[in-house]
């Protein structure tokens, strides 16, 4: 009988595991957060790559600006070479 | 369980403070769950957080011609403590204590030992056995229900909760609990 006793005290004891008080609020302010993030207007997170290649004046300028620092490149090299 | 299919409804039309009232209902036995699957006090709260995320995140998966609602819940409970499980060590045999001796007058403390004894007796359950046995004994889930929840036939799950229950008596029997 001890054994039975002993079992049925613990399934009770099983059984009775007590939540905190604030979990429900814990829960739904996560919730709230998790919604607020998704609220975020669509745009703001469109990776700035996409947004240039959409616009073709976008598109011109970001080639330039990558040309001009090519070409800044090679002039530094060329520059730091002829006067070494 | 219609006032719950409202409920969620309501909730899926953007009603998002409604979703408290489920968890209101549900916090406890998902909770309690997550806590004797992973026999984790600490972490078990944290966990349960999660599965009321995953279930709202999911909400609209639900088909309550398939399920109710507690059973959908409890099976997101499931999976999310056969991940924690996995991240664990496993409990080995070596930890369970060798027969106690003890006079009556340290009746808590033997009692406290033998309660401590079945805790971790549980958890080092084989996994399916365990979560059968938490369904069926602490959750009072019925066998078809627990079926559903892991995917299997009910006399599987009979045989499984059957197989924990004479494991965790040969525990008693074995380690310190005397007979009268």
């Amino acid at each position: 009988m001890k054994n039975e006793d002993t079992y049925r005290h613990w399934c009770q004891s099983r059984k009775q595991i007590a939540t905190s008080p604030d979990f429900c609020r814990r829960v739904m302010d996560r919730i709230a957060r998790r919604t607020e993030k998704d609220a975020v207007p669509q745009p703001a997170r469109i990776p700035l790559i996409e947004r240039v290649s959409v616009r073709p004046w976008a598109r011109a300028a970001a080639i330039a600006v990558a040309a001009l620092i090519g070409i800044g490149r090679i002039l530094l090299t060329l520059h730091v070479l002829l006067l070494a | 369980m219609t006032d719950e299919t409202d409920i969620i409804q309501r909730v899926l039309q953007g009603d998002t403070e409604l979703f408290a009232a489920l968890v209101e209902r549900y916090q406890g036995p998902v909770v309690r769950m997550a806590r004797n699957l992973t026999g984790d006090d600490q972490a078990s709260e944290d966990l349960a957080q999660d599965v009321f995320l995953a279930a709202f995140a999911k909400l609209a998966t639900f088909d309550p011609a398939r399920s109710r609602f507690s059973t959908w819940l409890f099976t997101i409970t499931r999976n999310k403590c056969i991940n924690a499980n996995k991240k664990k060590r496993p409990v080995s045999m070596g930890q369970l204590p060798e027969k106690s001796v003890r006079h009556a007058s340290d009746e808590n403390a033997v009692r406290n030992e033998r309660l401590d004894l079945l805790d971790r007796a549980l958890q080092r359950l084989p996994a399916k056995q365990k979560r059968a046995f938490v369904l069926a004994e602490f959750e009072g889930l019925a066998y078809q229900e627990i079926a559903q929840i892991e995917a299997t036939r009910i006399g599987t799950v009979k045989s499984r909760i059957n197989r924990a229950r004479r494991k965790l008596a040969d525990v008693l029997r074995r380690y310190g609990v005397d007979q009268p």
